[in-house]
């Protein structure tokens, strides 16, 4: 019995031994060694991580997705903890496309916890990847930029470059309200890496959407023409811009040669610049509108006022002719508009006075921006009458010496289409489900005066006027053409070989619904605004009128 | 010393449950008849002068002998205690003092007391430790359900990303069009779109006069064989490849060659707003387009394109009976043929000032 007990009580003290054993050691790991244990099991369970904000989405007018993020992922390496490169980087290869080669050379780099193996892989290889469960390696979550329609409206949207910032386009002017704001989650994970707790210290807001006016189809339709201009003549560009006059919203705006919002990089600097807005041409004949509505408005002439056009106009030093050899001939206001006669808006222009013609070109907005929601627009170059030479206003009047953007003679054609009104375009509908108001315009010139052009510039499209061929039966348009020389860089004088091609129109003419700008730089092997840009100005016309449900006439 | 004694008192109540000493020395489970209910706790030490009276009265009986541990001098009562009876309510005072009355009572209030006492708090604080075992097991859980679902709504999100991106390249209308242009449709040009005045008497019983069943030959008869390029939409519509088997072409119907020159010439001529078929033409100087469309008896339209065109082949078609409305021509990939090639990119290059 006693030895029973002995062996008991030697059981007893071994076991208290033991037990005094795991109490020292965990006094020593549990006080000793408990910051540095603390903070490596931090480092391994507990992670802060960053949750990017959805980018809001651009859509068109009816909802189209023009541009949408998605969620991808940065793939690091931390090389330490890296055991087999070789085969790591084999089964990494093909889900960041990257060379074999490529990938070993991240994980296997020296002297360093941290690499990048690839950036803004999709979300779908990201998946795939951490289902592979390779230790050292992390996925950082990110968003990419996708442009569904990756042609469509480019050089509008814009870019987003690093750190999902707006670099240019809308992308860029409304990168605040598109940006939203980063949540922060600290996640705890149990010892094989599954969550156990998940805590949002910030929450993610999601950018908001922006509407555009635009319409995705006749955007595209847009697209398709200038396309087509471009494959059949060549030029060094094309804009083509279709606006509501009486709204100022913009229905479509598109640039040639297209660039693919998705590679953006790949495209020369001129193609990824918005020309309507950030280039400036002389417009030329389109410009004797407003010459003409000037002196309306000044009531100096009449759509009948009758003038004497000499063959030859000598201005100061310089002589003026028409486009067309001609002798002495006598010409109505409206006959000088559809004639598009050089000496004719000349002479009006002179009738008006130069003060008062300046007057009138600043009134319709040229030489300051329009104000439209995108970046870079350009104000043109408009001189101050004080500033005239002797023969300014021998050159001013039929739209040459003065520069201008596509989106302001756009804006101002839609004054004369609205009866009178000049109101700045826009292009955003809503932002974030909030429509942005409609800007309120200021009336320019009278209901009479914007009727009595409209009129006149009807006698573009019938027989005889300059842009008769861009007709369409049963339609009731207006416009005007233009074709201006353009500088040469090299003499500074006007080229005889480059031109820049253009047309203004709206239709129906009566009460316009749907205005149309054209313009085509340095067309080659035609070269007037009748014959290039016309005919895409009624290409998209005969396209827009059935799809918008807008009655011809 | 005090004589060995029974207590039921007080904290006596461990003889309830403790086995204890006989007077011999044996241990010996006592059980005895109930105790009579005392406030459980009372000021002076367990024992005293009651314990000694019971143990005295037991001890006269001639019963049992506990032995207990020596009484110890009473030990004056605690302040603040109250001192009348726990739970007892209140005679008198507000409702907030007899609430806090109630509430200082309550560990002493007997019930209480008895629950203490008990048994039952072994498997029930047996149960709440499980309970909170599991709590805490089922709240891992829970967050750990939480964490798959929130990485499971980022992936659904992805996932729904991605398809909204597709569905947005799907519906690409040039995409569309490049499609239909294969399945040998193509754009009408503006000149082949007819609109309809909607005169209330005329128009509207005319248009749907015209409205008759298609005739399944003549749209075959109609079906272009060969390659039709608009230029300015820069499509290329590989006509003939109808969707159907059933949609062979037989015939060539049109052809629309664009104009590479700046200086085409002819004329064409087209009219109508009908869907239907039109006639091959053939080019002057420079490749023009070409076609023509057909007519209906409520409208012609002249097709503004130059070239030289050629012989219209006439069909019934569908036209919209509303003004303004009315769209026609160009689902089928002859008619549309014709009239894109009506539709003028061959176009007489002209001096003008503008």
């Amino acid at each position: 019995m006693a030895l029973i007990d002995r062996r008991i009580g030697l059981l007893f003290l071994a076991f208290i031994a033991l037990l005094g054993v795991a109490v020292t050691r965990a006094t020593y790991l549990g006080a000793v060694r408990a910051g540095s244990l603390q903070k490596a099991a931090v480092t391994q369970q507990v992670s802060i991580v960053t949750i990017p904000a959805q980018r809001g989405s651009i859509t068109d007018r009816n909802g189209v997705e023009l541009a949408i993020s998605e969620s991808a992922a940065d793939v690091a390496a931390d090389p330490y903890l890296i055991k087999n490169p070789q085969a790591m980087a084999e089964q990494l290869s093909p889900l960041v496309s990257k060379p074999v080669t490529t990938v070993l050379s991240a994980l296997t780099r020296p002297h360093t916890g941290f690499v990048y193996v690839a950036h803004l892989i999709p979300g779908d290889k990201a998946t795939a990847i951490s289902k592979l469960h390779l230790d050292g390696i992390t996925l950082i979550p990110q968003v990419t930029r996708v442009y569904p329609r990756s042609w469509a409206a480019s050089q509008v949207l814009g870019t987003v470059g690093w750190n999902d910032q707006g670099l240019s386009g809308l992308e860029y002017t409304f990168n605040s309200v598109l940006r939203g704001i980063d949540g922060v989650r600290r996640i705890v994970n149990d010892a094989i890496g599954q969550p156990i707790s998940i805590d949002d210290r910030r929450p993610t807001q999601s950018g908001k959407t922006v509407a555009l006016t635009i319409d995705a189809p006749l955007q595209d339709e847009v697209e398709q023409v200038l396309a087509g201009v471009g494959a059949m003549y060549q030029p060094r560009g094309a804009t083509a811009i279709v606006m509501n006059p009486n709204t100022g919203e913009i229905l479509a705006l598109a640039n040639w040669p297209r660039v693919n919002a998705n590679d953006i990089t790949s495209a020369p600097p001129y193609a990824r610049q918005d020309r309507a807005i950030g280039s400036t041409y002389e417009p030329g004949s389109t410009f004797k509108a407003f010459t003409v509505a000037g002196a309306l408005q000044d009531k100096v002439v009449t759509p009948w006022t009758q003038f004497f056009l000499p063959s030859v106009l000598q201005v100061a030093d310089r002589q003026i002719h028409d486009a067309e050899a001609r002798g002495d001939e006598t010409a109505s206001v409206a006959q000088i508009l559809k004639q598009s006669s050089n000496i004719g808006a000349d002479e009006i222009g002179m009738k008006l006075g130069a003060q008062r013609f300046d007057y009138w070109v600043h009134r319709f907005g040229f030489g300051q921006k329009t104000g439209i929601d995108l970046p870079g627009e350009e104000r043109g170059i408009v001189l101050h009458y004080q500033q005239y030479s002797g023969s300014s206003m021998g050159n001013l009047p039929m739209g040459q010496g003065e520069s201008v953007t596509p989106i302001q003679m756009a804006t101002a054609y839609a004054a004369i289409a609205n009866g009178g009104i000049l109101r700045p375009a826009r292009i955003v509908k809503s932002i974030g489900g909030r429509p942005v108001p409609t800007p309120a315009g200021q009336r320019i010139i009278s209901p009479t005066v914007a009727a009595n052009l409209r009129d006149m510039l009807r006698g573009v499209l019938a027989p005889g006027g300059t842009a008769s061929e861009a007709a369409i039966p049963g339609y009731d348009l207006a416009g005007k053409t233009g074709t201006a020389n353009k500088i040469d860089p090299v003499t500074h004088q006007y080229s005889s070989v480059n031109y820049v091609a253009s047309f203004m129109g709206f239709v129906p003419a009566g009460h316009p619904q749907l205005l149309v700008a054209v313009m085509v730089d340095q067309p080659q092997g035609a070269i007037y605004g009748g014959t290039v840009a016309a005919p895409a100005f009624q290409k998209i016309v005969g396209w827009a009128v059935p799809y918008l449900g807008i009655s011809p006439r | 010393m005090t004589p060995p004694a029974v207590t039921s008192a007080g904290r006596g109540s461990a003889a309830k449950r403790k086995p204890t000493g006989s007077a011999d020395g044996h241990p010996r489970t006592l059980r005895q008849q109930p105790a009579p209910h005392s406030p459980r706790r009372v000021s002076g030490p367990v024992g005293g002068r009651r314990v000694a009276r019971a143990a005295a009265a037991i001890a006269g009986a001639g019963t049992i002998a506990i032995p207990t541990r020596p009484a110890r001098a009473p030990r004056p009562a605690r302040p603040g205690r109250p001192t009348r009876r726990a739970g007892s309510r209140p005679a008198s005072g507000t409702l907030p003092l007899r609430a806090a009355a109630f509430v200082r009572g309550l560990p002493d209030h007997a019930l209480i007391d008895r629950l203490v006492r008990g048994r039952a708090w072994i498997p029930v604080l047996g149960l709440l430790l499980t309970g909170i075992v599991a709590m805490q097991v089922s709240m891992l859980k829970l967050n750990a359900s939480i964490g798959r679902s929130i990485e499971r709504g980022t992936a659904l999100q992805s996932q729904n990303q991605q398809l909204r991106a597709s569905v947005a390249t799907l519906a690409d209308d040039q995409r569309i069009e490049r499609i239909a242009a294969g399945a040998g449709m193509i754009m009408p040009a503006p000149a082949a779109v007819g609109f309809l005045s909607g005169q209330p008497a005329g128009g509207i019983g005319q248009s749907v006069a015209n409205i008759k069943t298609p005739d399944a030959a003549t749209f075959l008869a109609s079906l272009p064989a060969a390659t039709a390029t608009d230029p300015l939409t820069g499509l290329s519509a590989s006509a003939g490849t109808g969707t159907s088997s059933a949609l062979t072409p037989s015939t060539t119907s049109a052809s629309v060659t664009p104009a590479v020159g700046p200086t085409p010439t002819g004329t064409s001529a087209g009219t109508g707003t009908g869907t239907a078929p039109a006639a091959t033409a053939t080019g002057g100087a420079a490749p023009a387009a070409t076609g023509a469309a057909t007519s209906t008896p409520s409208s012609t339209a002249a097709a503004p394109g130059s070239g030289s065109s050629a012989g219209a082949t006439t069909a019934p078609s569908a036209s919209a009976p509303s003004a303004g409305a009315g769209v026609s021509g160009a689902v089928g990939g002859a008619a549309a043929g014709a009239g894109a090639g009506g539709g003028g990119v061959g176009i007489q290059s002209q001096s003008n000032g503008g």
